[in-house]
């Protein structure tokens, strides 16, 4: 009986030696499950070669670094597609990260929650741009790395051309101007001279006059329009209210310059002084040893600033018109791919491929790709970029496990 | 042999103890003097060639590296020479075989190198890497200056002309690196419109400023006796002294033209690949001292901060010395960790013996020999030039409680033999029964100590960063299990003929006598009245019986909980190496290559505030880009930060979860739910985070080459056909059955502008490529033309456009080339301007371009898939000529092992089986104590899976050294069954099924004790392992875990299987057939 009694306690103790484990392992197990359902939900990456995609946590092959965990986005978008995109998960306190609500509130200081997002609610949808893909940032996310958007907008655009230039000193244009308002002033007098000769040769004088003047750069309607304003050259000798500069035009960039476009000029000898000027003439012969073309700036020097000979800094705007444009900064030239983020709203960024044309203060011109509104990322771009890339990666791998 | 030692040292006792003593202090010495460092060194003997020249990959890869690698191409004893170039730097790794001596492997470096030296490139600055890795970078600290009276650029300078070259005379430091802040550097900013009105070319000012420059001497002068040495000094000093060199003349009126009229020359920034931030307050100026290869970091750190408090007092005002990693923190805690296991482990063993024993002379032996073994271990440490380090230290802890293995079997044996000899009225000489008892077991003790070491053997055949990290711990755990042999039949039966008395002392006072008596003479019981003995029978007596009565279903039972191991085995994961909590967190987010530095440091910064915002966190110290060391081959992408947090106990408290949460005291939070919630809350975008550990992660960045199972390198000379080489390859593998994963390397991350220069526009102006290309280099990029020297400062002096006419493209374009005919032309009319993208790195093998395919497998036979993707290759793929193909990976070092395991394991296997065979002298014998190796498993296997342990290479180590054990007990165990099996032949009391059960109660149950004994104190003796906490404790658990379960549950098993298996083994193979008597008649006979 007591054998008995002690067999049942023996049995009793092995009993509970043998159980505990699977007990206490039964306490383990819903983490470990609930790890292993995470697993399923992500996606391993390397984080320096976006190609290197693994369903199971590891190292990447190529650096050996730690795959970094993502959400496997494109699977839980089944679940999210039913047009309830955009709804948050939950508010989080604007300071603290681990206070939440599941309704908008306001903290303490009065400040609104911050919407969570769940961010696999990504549409996988694919764009055009090889090994980019349309990527989600929460709200957090976006004010982690200071995203900011500029709007691609129509207009006016001005490029500038900078350059050298000389203010007036021309004794040999003076001479020549001189010599053709006398041969016109000539012309004048003799036009009703009966002698045909005397009036041929002053015509004479005068093509000759105009000739050299051609030669020297001016065109027709400006040594007409000289004449006419009767206006003194005396600025080519000495300082005078109106200075003329002569600036230099390389090849490749004298074609866009016209007469009437604006300009602006500095000096080094007048620091913090800057003159507006105006194109007035392109010279229609290359200087051979320069390999440059001039242009004449005529500008308004009141105060006799400028002294002939003196060596200026020359800024030409040469406007484009009014074209659609992107800031600058919001363009990334990914090598030959020039690519802006378009935002579209509740943080979904689209990589697009655009063609952009000219540079001109500060914008770039859009020539194809985009259309007025719409919105650009214009700051961190190139961590949206990279952002983007391990998106396609991952992509990638889902419709390869797919398949 | 063994017998005539135990009997030369029991009678020369004072000679033992004098020898012994002499030891200890040599032990001492040694465990003082022995290099401290957390973890072994586990790099490769490698040789880095560094070259600097601020050029792009490609050409970095033409000019530098391949010429690099093909002089050191027959370099003796030599792995491989791979080559790598990135923007501005190129590494070439010279990987040496194991074994191979640093500084041999250093010479022969740059006996080969200096063939090619002089046909580098002139500007490229090629340099040995320091004689250390990346693992060295042992201590770490900022310059801040707070009061804000000394720029970036001052604090730079204070570190590179100051203290970097203090504390690199510090012995044991190989390089002092700095990182950060701002290059002093004098920069003639040149405005091109200036040239262009006076006429003059970019060249002619960087002419004039070159030979602007210098200090020359005129040899000596003798004017009255005395000489005097003759000197012309033209050193420019400051930047008035640059502004008024000359650059040339009006041609017309002969007025000079001065550099101060074509350009602006300012202090401004070299450019900068690399950018610290302390705490997410800005840019700081950090250094790393990196310590030299094979030294104790312990010391080098000491002597580091030292010298660093010698300088302080000498900084300029306002400039702090900020730590910001210091390694000896981590070294300390590991090692103090461990010598707090150590202690406790042999405190609890010590207790194990005494209670086990009761008796204070025998257990004073065992418990001596503990210390003495494991100090005097460090002797041969030393003298073999071991490092103490996590692993070596982790070697002995796990065998303190089976150190004293012998110890126990021989005093338990003296004792048993000493209380017959008191039983039977004192017949004879008490020390020869005493010596006797010794001799009787000290050979068997000896065997056993073999075996545990025999079964070691494999680790012994590891080899690479395997090999390196797990041989100090096989070292140590063998040398102390080889002392404590040695001590087992010298000091121990030395010491046991100290205590001779064996009659109770008798005087007064009473209670001095009885202390005497317990500590000196103690009682010897027989083992049935034994107070621990009369414990333990209760419980097993009836255990041991109902399994006798119930054989074939205990039999099923231990096999079918055998079986339930598989597929928890199988459940297992597995990983690398083991993780060590080194305390202190390396965050190292990393975005795709091509980060611009602005970039990065407003990242940086961002984050490191992050950071800072924890409560958990000391100090934030982030790295993006590159130290200006070899060590560090960095791009911007990569972030490294190092979190040092605070000590754990002011750390946050949380609720514990749960129902009960809410009445249990609140708990501090984790390290890894902090990381979590860093994780969670530093979500930048674009630059996913790496969470890892400083010592861990310079570890994983070591090994250069293909990590996955198979490797397929492409070479050739064309990295584009490369590429698409291994896009076929790609495709071709992965029809290969068993592939999981392959990966094609593809060549991009770097942006480009590129300059194709138009070779027709420049015959027209009459300008040779080089004149251009002169312009592009020193206009654009800029060169250093000469040194400014100040004192012991020395900054260079650099000419190029001034920003605005250079950062972006249509400033780009009117980048002026001077003509011959003296006309300046704008580069867009001698060029095309492209944007592209390309190669952000290059990699050189053997001195081919080398792309490499990746390719990981499942479940298959390495060998044969590699066969058979061979094959798939040779038929589909077209291979150009001039390319080549080499089949590579972790798969060589897997075959390799595998290959000397298949020899290596089933001769340990043999080994031991022989040697348990001469101890048991038979066949069925041994096998039945080989079954503890399976009842080993059930508990090792368990208990990793309940403690959710990967199965690495730290836990198979575990194993072995479990079955060693097993071995040992499973001997230890069959003994008594033995012996009282042939004790009842003998008596002829073996004649019935009963008899047979009263014999096995009896040799089971009886002599349960001295079993019990052996088997808690390795147990016992592991626990402080499993419990401890802190840096070091993780390597040390996974060791340790399988032998806890393992031990626990095979003596369990044992105790509980084999008087059933014996039972069966005796009745049906020997009693039955009447075998019995005659096996007695043997043994009396």
């Amino acid at each position: 009986m007591i054998h008995f009694r002690k067999r049942i306690v023996w049995l009793l103790v092995a009993g509970t030696v043998i159980a505990m484990p699977l007990l206490l392992r039964a306490g383990g197990e819903s983490g470990k499950q609930a790890s292993r359902h995470a697993h399923e939900e992500a996606l391993y990456q390397c984080s320096m070669h976006p190609q290197v995609v693994s369903s199971k946590p590891g190292d990447c092959p190529i650096c050996g670094m730690r795959l970094t965990r993502g959400e496997r986005k494109g699977k839980t978008l089944a679940k999210g597609a039913s047009g309830e995109q955009g709804k948050p998960l939950y508010y989080r306190h604007p300071m603290r990260s681990d206070v939440t609500s599941p309704a908008p509130a306001k903290d303490e200081m009065g400040m609104d929650y911050i919407p969570v997002y769940d961010e696999a609610q990504t549409s996988s949808r694919g764009t055009p741009v090889p090994g980019h893909a349309e990527i989600f940032l929460s709200p957090e996310r976006q004010q982690l790395i200071g995203v900011q958007t500029a709007t691609a907008e129509e207009r006016p655009l001005a490029m500038t051309i900078r350059t050298v230039g000389r203010v007036a000193y021309d004794p040999e244009l003076y001479g020549v101007l001189s010599e053709y308002r006398e041969a016109v002033a000539a012309q004048a007098k003799m036009k009703n001279s009966p002698l045909p000769e005397i009036r041929e040769r002053a015509d004479a004088l005068v093509r000759a006059a105009a000739l050299k003047l051609k030669l020297l750069g001016f065109s027709d309607s400006q040594t007409v329009e000289f004449v006419k304003t009767g206006e003194q050259a005396g600025n080519l000798l000495l300082s005078s209210e109106i200075a003329w500069i002569y600036a230099d035009i390389y090849e490749y960039e004298a074609g866009a310059v016209k007469p009437g476009q604006s300009a602006q000029i500095t000096a080094v000898g007048l620091p913090g002084t800057r003159l507006n000027g105006v194109v007035k003439s392109v010279d229609a012969v290359f200087n051979a040893a320069t390999r440059t073309l001039r242009a004449r700036i005529e500008t308004q020097d009141p105060e006799k600033m400028l002294k002939p000979e003196m060596f200026v800094d020359v800024v030409i705007e040469v406007p484009l018109g009014t074209r659609l444009a992107i800031p600058e900064e919001a363009l990334f030239q990914a090598g030959e791919t020039q690519l802006v983020f378009v935002a579209k709203g509740e943080g979904h960024f689209e990589p697009r491929q655009i063609q952009a044309g000219h540079q001109a203060g500060g914008y770039y011109e859009v020539l194809s790709g985009l259309s007025a509104g719409e919105k650009v990322v214009r700051s961190s771009n190139f961590l949206i970029d990279s952002e983007s890339r391990f998106r396609a990666a991952a992509q990638g791998f889902l419709e390869s496990e797919q398949k | 042999m063994i017998r005539h030692i135990i009997e030369f040292s029991a009678k020369n006792k004072f000679l033992i103890l004098f020898l012994v003593v002499v030891s200890m202090i040599g032990g001492c010495w040694s465990a003082k003097n022995i290099r401290l460092d957390a973890l072994p060194d586990l790099s490769d003997t490698q040789v880095i060639i560094y070259s600097r020249w601020d050029r792009s990959p490609d050409i970095m890869e033409d000019q530098v590296t391949y010429p690099i690698v093909t002089a050191l191409l027959g370099t003796p004893k030599v792995k491989a020479v791979r080559g790598f170039s990135d923007f501005g730097y190129s590494y070439v790794y010279v990987i040496f075989q194991d074994g191979t001596d640093l500084y041999w492997a250093r010479s022969r470096v740059l006996e080969y190198l200096s063939k090619i030296l002089p046909k580098l490139p002139q500007g490229v600055q090629t340099e040995l890497g320091p004689d250390a890795t990346s693992v060295g970078w042992v201590y770490q600290y900022a310059l801040v200056d707070e009061a804000g009276k000394n720029s970036l650029a001052d604090l730079r300078s204070l570190q590179d002309w100051y203290l970097r070259y203090h504390l690199q005379a510090v012995p044991g430091v190989a390089e002092v690196a700095s990182v950060g802040g701002f290059v002093k550097q004098y920069q003639v900013n040149v405005d091109p419109n200036r040239l262009l009105t006076y006429n003059i070319p970019l060249t002619q000012v960087i002419d004039a400023v070159r030979q602007g420059n210098n200090d020359v001497g005129g040899r000596l002068l003798e004017i009255s006796g005395a000489e005097y040495m003759v000197r012309g000094r033209g050193y420019a000093k400051s930047i008035e002294d640059l502004e008024e060199i000359s650059v040339g003349t009006n041609a017309k009126t002969g007025t000079p033209i001065l550099v101060k009229q074509v350009a602006r020359v300012e202090i401004g920034p070299e450019i900068r690949r690399g950018v610290v931030d302390l705490d997410g307050k800005g840019d700081v100026v950090g250094g790393v001292v990196i310590m030299r290869h094979g030294e104790n970091a312990l010391n080098v750190i000491r002597r580091v901060k030292a010298k660093l408090e010698e300088l302080k007092p000498t900084l300029p005002e306002g400039v702090q010395v900020v730590e910001t990693y210091d390694r000896s923190e981590l070294i300390q805690h590991s090692i103090s960790t461990l010598r707090h296991t150590l202690v406790e482990e042999m405190i609890i063993v010590s207790l194990v013996i005494l209670i086990f024993l009761w008796h204070i002379p025998s257990a004073i032996v065992p418990i001596v020999t503990i210390p003495v073994s494991v100090l005097i271990a460090f002797i041969p440490m030393y003298l073999m030039g071991l490092t103490s380090n996590i692993m070596s230290l982790a070697g002995i802890a796990i065998s303190i409680g089976i150190l004293v293995d012998g110890a126990i079997v021989e005093v338990e044996n003296a004792y048993k033999k000493l209380q017959l000899w008191e039983e039977q009225g004192r017949k004879g000489d008490y020390h020869e029964v005493r010596l006797n008892a010794l001799k009787e077991v000290g050979p068997s003790v000896f065997f056993s100590l073999l075996v545990i070491a025999v079964a070691f053997i494999p680790i012994f055949t590891l080899i690479d960063q395997e090999g390196r990290l797990f041989k100090p711990l096989a070292y140590s755990k063998n040398l102390a299990m080889a002392i404590a042999a040695l001590l087992a039949i010298t000091l121990d039966p030395a010491m046991r003929m100290l205590f001779t008395r064996m009659d109770h002392f008798q005087f007064k006072p009473r209670w001095l006598c009885w202390t005497a008596n317990h500590a000196l003479v103690g009682r010897y019981y027989p083992e049935e009245k034994h107070p621990i003995s009369r414990f333990l029978f209760r419980i097993y007596e009836p255990a041991a019986r109902f399994v006798l009565r119930h054989r074939a279903g205990t039999i099923l039972a231990a096999v079918l909980i055998v079986l339930t191991t598989i597929p928890v085995y199988l459940r297992l994961g597995s990983e690398f190496m083991p993780p060590l909590n080194e305390g202190s967190i390396l965050y190292m987010p990393t975005a795709l290559p091509g980060m611009s530095v602005t970039e990065a440091q407003r990242i940086l910064q961002l984050q490191d505030k992050m950071l800072k915002e924890f409560p958990e966190v000391e100090r934030v110290f982030g790295k993006a880009g590159r130290a200006e060391t070899p060590t560090d081959p960095a791009p911007f992408s990569m972030v490294e930060t190092t979190v040092i947090l605070k000590p754990e106990k002011e750390w946050r408290m949380l609720p514990r979860s749960g129902i009960l949460g809410r009445f249990l005291p609140k708990r501090r939070i984790t390290y890894s739910e902090l990381i979590d919630e860093m994780d969670s809350t530093l979500r930048f975008p674009g630059i996913p985070n790496i969470w890892t550990m400083p010592i861990k992660n310079r570890i994983d960045m070591l090994s250069t080459g293909v990590r996955t199972p198979v490797g397929i390198k492409v070479l050739g000379p064309d990295l584009k056909e490369i590429q698409r080489i291994g896009e076929e390859l790609e495709r071709i593998v992965k029809e290969v059955p068993g592939t999981r994963n392959v990966y094609a390397e593809r060549v991009a991350g770097g942006y480009f502008i590129d300059f194709v220069l138009n070779r027709r526009q420049l015959a027209r102006y009459g300008l040779s490529v080089d004149q251009a290309q002169m312009i592009i280099m020193s206009a654009i990029g800029g060169e250093n033309q000469t040194t400014i020297l100040q004192g012991r400062e020395r900054y260079p002096v650099n000419v190029r456009y001034a920003r605005e006419f250079r950062d972006n493209l249509p400033a780009l374009k009117r980048v002026l080339v001077p003509t011959p005919s003296g006309a300046q032309i704008p580069l867009a009319q001698l060029a095309d301007i492209r944007l592209l993208e390309g190669p952000s790195m290059i990699r050189d093998e053997n001195a081919m371009v080398a792309g490499y395919v990746y390719v990981d497998i499942t479940g298959r036979d390495i060998g044969r898939y590699v066969g058979e993707a061979k094959k798939a290759v040779e038929q589909h793929l077209d291979l150009p000529k001039g390319y080549s193909l080499l089949w590579s990976g972790q798969y060589e070092n897997m075959q390799r092992v595998k290959e000397r395991l298949k020899v290596v394991l089933p001769l340990t296997f043999l080994v031991i089986f022989f040697l348990l065979y001469l101890n048991t002298k038979s066949t069925v014998k041994t096998g039945i104590v080989l079954l503890a190796v399976p009842f080993s498993l059930v508990g090792a296997v368990w208990l990793l899976y309940f403690l959710g342990y990967n199965v690495s290479i730290a836990v198979w180590v575990g194993m072995i050294a479990l079955m060693g054990l097993d071995a040992e007990t499973g001997v230890f165990m069959l003994l008594f069954l033995d012996l009282s099996y042939h004790e009842a032949v003998e008596k002829g009391k073996m004649r019935t099924e009963k008899d047979l059960e009263e014999a096995i109660i009896h040799g089971a149950v009886k002599r349960v004790r001295p079993k019990m004994m052996t088997v808690m104190a390795a147990f016992m003796g592991l626990l402080p392992a499993m419990w401890a906490q802190g840096a070091g404790a993780d390597m040390m658990k996974r060791i340790a875990a399988p032998m806890v379960g393992g031990l626990a549950t095979s003596f369990i098993l044992e105790l509980l299987v084999y008087p059933a298996v014996y039972f069966i083994w005796k009745w049906r193979f020997e009693m039955k057939e009447g075998k019995a008597d005659w096996i007695a008649k043997r043994h009396t006979g």
